[in-house]
């Protein structure tokens, strides 16, 4: 051996340093296989976020107009008003739930407006003291849709009674105005950041744990699991607990509309899976389809099992169980909850073509688990 | 080979400067690796954080320290350390055993082949004079040992070759071979990288790189050994593994084969190395090359040293074939899958959730993240062993639920197998709290719904 050895080794060390790959996060705008994530992520926010949240936004305008003339003239039909605009909203809402990344995920968006259930106690209380910062995380579960729930279906048994309430005592009128009011800025705040946002998440295809792609994917997955799965189905139905729960279904006070919620929400997740454009009326379906999961599943598994016409059959198979559910999940719970639980079941067979096949498929990494393989 | 011949080769001495400096990067890399662990916040993230660990079975007792754990990792930079300085080289490479491998023992979920090949490597040098020379023993001793028995040298050249040799014969398989699974996935999810990105979308890339890298691990320690071939072989390893460095978050496993494999190279050199480190050194007015008189090593007691060697090695060989003893699919029950240098071998994504029941029949389904750590979970969700550990720990957990009598803890698994559907793997009629834990075959195992061909 002779001195050649050293500019080898020299060699190597160079190699060495200059092979390591920025480990935090190696993104670059490079996208030339047959699947174009971009244009997925443009979808996402320009057909189907931004839209969403535009519409939800005005949605709460109108919550917020139907509550203001409620406030000023309490009646029946000034209730009924502002309960339809509530519930209104609340099915709009079902549409950008999951969209927990960005400033949403900064600030807990859905933690400041869907708690539930909500803390009907604290909210009596805050009523009572008149100090109370609805930003603050102790008012987690007395703030959002759940307690605009509570302050107009659940002050009492019957209308009168709850709108003697806000007759006899105007601080009743001061906490109603202010959730409204405390979710239109924090909504504005989310759409505000939309605007410059956008094209970051936009441009952030790579496959690292933090960007768009796989964050997205996780939020999804995250909120099927939890904010759909859990949240609406399985806590009230007892599958986490001795006992069935019935007082923690979405919707508590209102009652009878706890199924169209979960409706509205199996509808998103679906157009979101598929890539369909949000459509502001909710009943009809959009025809325009841009790329999603649905596609991307189908680049990948081109000559493989079909995974996504079997999470398409799954689809169809949780819309006909939720279908033959009651209205009212306490009245479901209460009296049949076995079908409530076939419910869950057919969508908890849903969450493993997620989080098994589908992340499988896309190798796209669970949250945040950082460690070495081999 | 006749008797007289293998006496002659144990007799056989060459230069000790590839065994010492073997030592010196094993030392270095040691250290940086465990400096690395400590800064990425992992000691507390896999080691303080989580209320619950997997162990291996029969090392039960094994468990981290609490804060005192921090107190194992700076024992084991600190053997590591002396290890690279030569100093007081057998107890420092005894300790560096000892608290390396009870690190690795503390949790299951972290198990990596990587970091079971330190292990073993550490084993092995407890028997091996790597302080010969050029260390500050020889130094402080006034004794250096220009020669040491070749075999020395040529054992770690074996284990190094086991490790290249197995890894490849685990890749003899259909999957592998003709379906290019579970290379396909990766390299697919690869699609960011520039250039190359592009070219892994591609289905003869996919078939190349899985055949490439079975040949590569067959014929790498072949390609070392030859002097002709050694300088090739050497580029080879750094591409390889800095391709793989590339693709796979892998961390240090790169730098160990790639300093590893250094070993294989003559000990002129290694004699070059030590002269350039040497002259570091001299600025810190430290000479090794001037540490008293030259003589030969010989152990006191070779025989009985050979026969620990010896035994290592024929355990080294036999035991990843041990998966032979257990019926179904390896990849899918895993059963002998662990300690066999399956390296990057499979893709697998289960989910796994847990149902208590108790005498009234009542049940509750288990939130996994209130006892694990996202990373456990996942880990747990498509090994077997892990499952059933952890339904044990779940059914004392659950202990107040059973109302006097104990509770069934039911699993309602699913996992997929590189890239195929997912499949149910336990079945959830059997309660796992009451199956024992132990290395016979798991019957509560569902079988594997395809066929993969191969080791």
């Amino acid at each position: 051996m002779d001195m050649k050895n050293y500019y080898y080794l020299f060699a190597f060390f160079l190699v060495l340093s200059s092979c390591e790959p920025d480990e935090d996060d190696h993104n670059s705008d490079y996208n030339g296989d047959g699947f174009d994530r971009s244009e997925m992520l443009i979808n996402w926010a320009d057909n189907i976020i931004i839209p969403a949240y535009d519409e939800f936004n005005n949605t709460l305008n109108e919550l917020n107009t139907a509550i203001n003339s409620f406030i000023s003239n309490p009646s029946i039909s000034t209730l009924d008003f502002a309960s339809d605009a509530w519930l209104n909203s609340y099915k709009y809402w079902q549409h950008v739930e999951m969209f927990d990344i960005g400033l949403a995920e900064v600030i807990n968006y859905k933690g400041k407006m869907n708690i539930y259930p909500t803390d009907s106690y604290l909210i009596d209380q805050n009523i009572e003291s008149g100090n109370y910062d609805l930003d603050n995380n102790n008012n987690f579960d007395s703030r959002g849709f759940p307690a605009i729930d509570y302050m107009l279906h659940g002050l009492a048994e019957s209308k009168d009674d709850i709108i003697n309430n806000y007759i006899s005592d105007s601080s009743h009128s001061q906490y109603l105005s202010d959730l409204v009011n405390n979710m239109i800025s924090n909504t504005n705040l989310i759409i505000d950041d939309w605007d410059s946002y956008r094209d970051e998440f936009v441009s952030l295809s790579s496959n690292t744990a933090t960007s768009s792609v796989n964050k997205m994917t996780n939020d999804f997955i995250f909120y099927f699991e939890k904010g759909f799965r859990a949240n609406k189905f399985g806590i009230p139905a007892g599958i986490f607990s001795s006992e069935p729960l019935p007082n923690t279904v979405e919707a508590f006070y209102k009652k009878d509309v706890s199924k169209e919620l979960a409706i509205q929400a199996l509808k998103a997740s679906r157009n979101f899976f598929i890539g369909k454009f949000f459509n502001y009326d909710l009943e009809v379906s959009s025809g325009l389809v841009g790329p999603s999961f649905e596609a991307y599943i189908d680049y990948l598994y081109s000559d493989n099992d079909n995974l996504s016409d079997l999470i398409q059959t799954q689809f169809q198979e949780a819309e006909s169980k939720l279908s033959t559910l009651n209205n009212n999940f306490v009245y479901q719970i209460e009296n049949d909850n076995i079908s409530m639980l076939q419910t869950y079941d057919a969508i908890q067979a849903m969450v493993v073509s997620f989080k098994v096949d589908m992340l499988q498929a896309l190798g796209v990494s669970v949250d945040y688990v950082d460690a070495d393989g081999d | 080979m006749n008797f007289f011949n293998i006496k002659s080769y144990f007799q056989k001495k060459t230069n000790s400067s590839p065994l010492v400096i073997f030592r010196v990067f094993f030392g270095l890399l040691m250290c940086y690796s465990i400096l690395r662990f400590y800064l990425k916040g992992w000691i507390k993230e896999l080691y303080i954080d989580p209320i619950f660990h997997f162990s291996y079975f029969g090392f039960e007792w094994v468990k981290p320290l609490g804060d005192y754990t921090y107190f194992l990792f700076f024992i084991c930079f600190l053997s590591s350390f002396f290890i690279f300085l030569g100093y007081k080289y057998r107890l420092s490479i005894i300790i560096f055993f000892l608290s390396f491998s009870y690190i690795e023992l503390m949790d299951k979920t972290t198990y990596l082949n990587h970091y079971y090949f330190i292990s073993s490597l550490s084993f092995l040098l407890i028997f091996l004079p790597a302080n010969a020379s050029f260390s500050l023993d020889s130094l402080l001793k006034k004794k250096t040992y220009n020669e040491v028995p070749k075999w020395t040298i040529d054992c770690i050249k074996l284990i190094i070759s086991i490790v290249y040799i197995y890894a490849a014969i685990a890749k003899l398989n259909s999957d592998w071979l003709f379906k290019a699974m579970p290379l396909k996935i990766w390299l697919t999810s690869n699609y960011d990288l520039p250039v190359i990105g592009d070219l892994f979308q591609e289905k003869f890339v996919h078939y190349f790189m899985s055949w490439a890298g079975m040949i590569y691990d067959f014929s790498i320690p072949f390609l070392l050994i030859f002097s002709r071939t050694r300088i090739f072989a050497f580029f080879l390893v750094v591409f390889f593994h800095m391709f793989t460095k590339v693709l796979f978050p892998i961390g240090m496993f790169p730098y160990i084969m790639i300093f590893s494999s250094l070993i294989f190279f003559s000990s002129n050199f290694h004699n070059k190395i030590i002269i350039l480190l040497n002259k570091l050194y001299q600025k810190i007015n430290i000479d090794f090359l001037n540490s008293g008189n030259n003589s030969i090593y010989s152990f006191k007691h070779q025989n009985f040293i050979l026969t620990i060697v010896g035994f290592f090695f024929v355990f080294q060989l036999l035991f990843p074939f041990r998966y032979l003893l257990y019926p179904g699919e390896l990849f899918w029950t895993e059963q002998g899958y662990r300690f066999s240098w399956r390296v990057m071998l499979v893709e697998k994504t289960g989910e796994t959730t847990f149902k208590i029941v108790n005498k009234n029949n009542k049940s509750i389904t288990v939130t996994n993240s209130n006892f694990l750590t996202p990373f456990q979970e996942k880990q747990m969700s498509f090994q077997p062993d892990m499952i059933l550990e952890y339904a044990h720990y779940l059914g004392n957990q659950y202990r107040w639920f059973g109302e006097g009598e104990k509770v069934k803890v039911y699993a309602d698994s699913f996992v997929a197998l590189n890239g195929r559907l997912s499949q149910r793997l336990i079945d959830n009629s059997i309660d796992l709290f009451s199956e024992k834990k132990s290395l016979k075959n798991k019957k509560w195992l569902l079988k594997f719904n395809d066929e993969i061909k191969g080791f």
